[in-house]
């Protein structure tokens, strides 16, 4: 994996059933719905825990070398601060260039209780709900197994806060942003 | 030198650090980068407190687009390197939780911690602050640790100069609240003070500024290496007053001739209740005429080379309002600390513990220097001091627990004394911690000692004494440039070796070769050896045969350092 020296579960499944040497053939498949809003003034909230950060490097490129005018909003989160901040060095020139306008961290074993994305969300619902209410679009990537149904229920969470926390109402609104193309998720 | 009118980039950061707060809260909290802000690295300083990064991740980091791997150094003020058995267990119950290579006894009779990442920084200073002691003005353009001879035999004169030690430590700390702001939760008080710094102003010292109290005739604390030093006289017993020395120094930069070494200047005599006028008369001259522009022309040696000493004296007597009394005769008879038991003129016993580079940790085989401090801490009824050569003293052992002592250091691997060359080395930390290291000197300190160690036995001289220092650079952490072998890092197993010391720390040495190999030192070592063993006069140490026998010119002073150094170097 570009740039860290673990194994991923792709790479794992690759060493363990090959030699070296062996010629193997990868397939990438594109994944022509995880796109960038198609307006640059548009606002962009990424959730990418773990390896799901990958394709936020290109986005917040893409957008910088757009001069896109909307903001961007990362949320990232691994096992600790300080070997598993991926590309820390990237999201720190990225955030002082002000290609990234935002970051929220959350390490989950650095400190005694764990610590989520789903956990910097809820922290920060009231911004996110003003960003949403401004246009923005979610991206979500990673796990699907655990993390992709927790960030879910949280977003809905957030959006029921609009609703006196009827939850009925906020998973309407987020299946709303969904067929907008304004939620959108890359999750395996 | 830099432009007079140009002020160093360092002084901008003090002023605009509103009294050493600068934007150390807002680091604090950037979830983004274990580092804090490049201008609060400067600041935090001021609070004992000093960024690092470990040198042998720093490639492997950066090919993970990972920043450099930061942490911090913390370090105490300890007036003359005491504290109490229960304040022993706190640190080395903070160093267990936080740091992560445990407790280091620094040249300067303070602990130190090295490994704290920026997220646990502060419950480290509240931890330290809660065992009674501070960090404050540890690092830094200021006063630092006072030091303090803890010298063991000499009780009641030890009480008294190291009272003193006390009282100008406690006088010369910076009053800013800045400290209890940011560490302890202070309050922030809305009505400051006008005078918020009487002794500093609002822009402190252009450097650091060292400060010993040394107890003759033993030089532990290198007194002449001190920009401040305060040497006790005592007659019949009683102590009555210091021999006032200024403008000692180590640091000096490689190729770089208008920076050296330099021994203080005597300017006489004060009784006891003289010592805080001089002090801050000292330290106000300093604060005034200090250059501010060249931070390597900054320390309190250069400004009395430039001003001339008659002139210096006579502004710091102004100062202080009277006159310097004739210094009094000293002898010292050398550096270093007495190790092993010691019985003190009350019949008290104190045990001078060898401690290798200061490093308190439980070697794999061998001596348990934590596990078995813990213990005895645990029944301790007297006091420790850290001593100016990173070892520990175990004060005030009455004599019926001195069996129990003594039982706990054998039990730990700790009551062998080691070989006095050992005893007599010293380095700083250096590599892989220390940002301005060109090569080891902690890690290759035992290789060293050990081979040379094997040459004097060799020619016949298995109990040797002598000072040998090693640091990762010129700044001299380790104090180097009075010792009578020193090896100063130049690359990777690569130093400069001085010679031409005095073992009692009153003369610097010479450079003898620049830059060259380990095995190459040690050759020379062997050659001049074998020399001394045969043509060494009685009683003659190391360092003053080199200079007799015509192997290395004598240093007379500072600024003739770089003078007479030999073509081959
Ligand atoms: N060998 C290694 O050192 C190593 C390191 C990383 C990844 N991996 C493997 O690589 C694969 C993919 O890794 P990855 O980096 O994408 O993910 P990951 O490392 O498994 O997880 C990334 C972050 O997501 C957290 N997380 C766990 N459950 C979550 C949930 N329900 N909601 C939100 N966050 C949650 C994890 O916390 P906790 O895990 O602390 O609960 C961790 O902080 C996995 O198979 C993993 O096991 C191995
Ligand atoms: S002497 Fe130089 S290398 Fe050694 S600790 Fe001091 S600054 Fe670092």
């Amino acid at each position: 994996m570009d740039g860290t020296a673990r194994h991923g579960a792709v790479s794992r499944a690759v060493v363990d059933q090959f030699e070296e040497g062996d010629e193997i053939e990868v397939f990438v498949e594109p994944n022509t719905r995880f796109r960038l809003p198609e307006h640059g003034d548009t606002d962009v909230i990424m959730i990418g825990p773990g390896t799901g950060v990958a394709p936020f490097r290109s986005f917040v490129e893409h957008r910088a070398a757009q001069e896109a005018t909307g903001r961007n909003w990362l949320f990232f989160g691994d096992r600790t601060f300080s070997e598993d901040f991926l590309y820390q060095s990237e999201w720190q020139a990225h955030l002082r260039d002000g290609a990234l306008t935002r970051i929220d961290l959350a390490f989950s074993r650095d400190q005694q209780e764990k610590v989520y994305v789903q956990d910097r969300l809820r922290e920060h619902a009231a911004e996110l709900l003003e960003w949403i209410e401004g246009g923005a679009a979610i991206y979500v990537c990673g796990d699907a197994g655990a993390m992709a149904p927790d960030v879910h229920a949280a977003l809905i969470e957030i959006l029921a806060a609009r609703h006196d926390g009827d939850l009925d109402a906020g998973a309407t609104d987020l299946e709303t942003l969904r067929r907008e193309r304004r939620y959108l998720r890359d999750v395996y | 030198m830099a432009d007079k009118d140009t002020l160093s980039p360092v002084e901008g950061i003090k002023t605009r650090s509103r009294h050493l707060r600068g934007t150390l809260e807002e680091s604090l909290v950037d979830p983004v980068t274990g580092a804090i802000a490049d201008d609060d690295t400067q600041v935090s300083k001021f609070h004992g407190i000093y960024q690092q990064d470990d040198r042998d991740r720093r490639a492997e980091r950066q090919r993970q687009k990972l920043e450099p791997a930061y942490s911090f150094m913390i370090r105490g003020r300890l007036p003359g390197g005491r504290c109490t058995p229960e304040q022993w267990l706190a640190i080395e119950a903070l160093g267990e939780q936080y740091a992560s290579t445990g407790v280091r006894i620094t040249t300067r009779q303070a602990f130190q911690f090295h490994g704290v990442v920026k997220g646990t920084l502060k419950p480290t200073i509240q931890g330290i602050d809660q065992a009674l002691l501070d960090t404050i003005a540890a690092c830094g353009d200021v006063n630092r640790n006072v030091m303090c001879s803890p010298n063991p035999a000499l009780s009641s004169v030890h009480r008294e100069v190291d009272a003193l030690a006390g009282a100008l430590s406690a006088h010369l700390t910076p009053q800013t609240r800045a400290y209890h702001e940011i560490w302890l939760d202070g309050e922030k008080l809305t009505d400051a003070p006008e005078v918020v710094e009487p002794i500093y102003g609002d822009t402190y010292l252009p450097r650091k500024f060292k400060t010993g109290f040394v107890i003759p005739p033993q030089n532990d604390v290198d007194v002449y290496t001190q920009d401040l030093g305060f040497i006790a006289i005592v007659e019949q017993g009683a102590l009555i007053g210091f021999n006032v020395t200024a403008g000692g120094g180590m640091g000096s930069t490689h190729g770089d001739k208008k920076t050296f070494p330099r021994l203080a200047d005597t300017l006489g005599f004060v009784t006891p209740d003289q010592v805080l006028d001089a002090a801050t008369a000292v330290v106000t001259t300093q604060r005034d005429f200090g250059n501010r522009s060249d931070r390597k022309n900054a320390r309190l040696k250069y400004t009395i080379e430039s001003m001339g000493l008659p002139a210096f004296r006579e502004q710091v007597e102004t100062r202080q309002g009277f006159a310097f009394a004739p210094a009094r005769e000293v002898q010292f008879n050398e550096s270093g600390d007495h190790l092993g038991w010691v019985e003190a003129e009350d019949g008290v016993w104190h045990f001078g513990l060898f401690i290798p580079s200061g490093r308190v940790r439980d070697h794999a085989q061998g001596p348990q220097y934590q596990t078995g401090l813990i213990e005895i801490a645990k029944v301790h009824q007297g006091e420790f001091r850290m001593t100016p050569n990173q070892n520990l003293i175990i004060a005030g052992v009455r004599v019926e627990d001195k069996a129990r002592v003594a039982g706990l250091l054998a039990a730990h691997g700790l009551a062998q004394p080691t070989s006095s060359l050992a005893a007599g080395a010293m380095a700083c930390v250096a590599l892989p911690t220390c940002a301005l290291a060109m090569a080891d000197a902690e890690r290759f300190l035992p290789e060293l000692t050990d081979e040379v160690s094997a040459l004097f036995t060799r020619h016949g001289l298995p109990d040797q004494n002598l000072s040998m220092r090693v640091t990762g650079c010129p700044n001299g952490c380790a104090r180097p440039f009075v010792a009578e072998v020193a090896l100063v890092g130049k690359a990777p197993r690569h130093y400069n070796l001085y010679l031409g010391g005095r073992h009692n720390g009153t003369r610097l040495n010479k450079l003898y070769r620049e830059n060259i190999s380990v095995e190459r030192v040690l050759e020379i070592l062997d050659g001049l050896i074998a020399s001394y063993a045969n043509n060494r006069r009685e009683g003659e140490a190391f360092g003053d045969f080199c200079i007799r026998s015509g192997v290395i010119a004598e240093t007379t002073a500072g600024p003739n350092f770089h003078d007479s150094v030999s073509d081959a170097a």
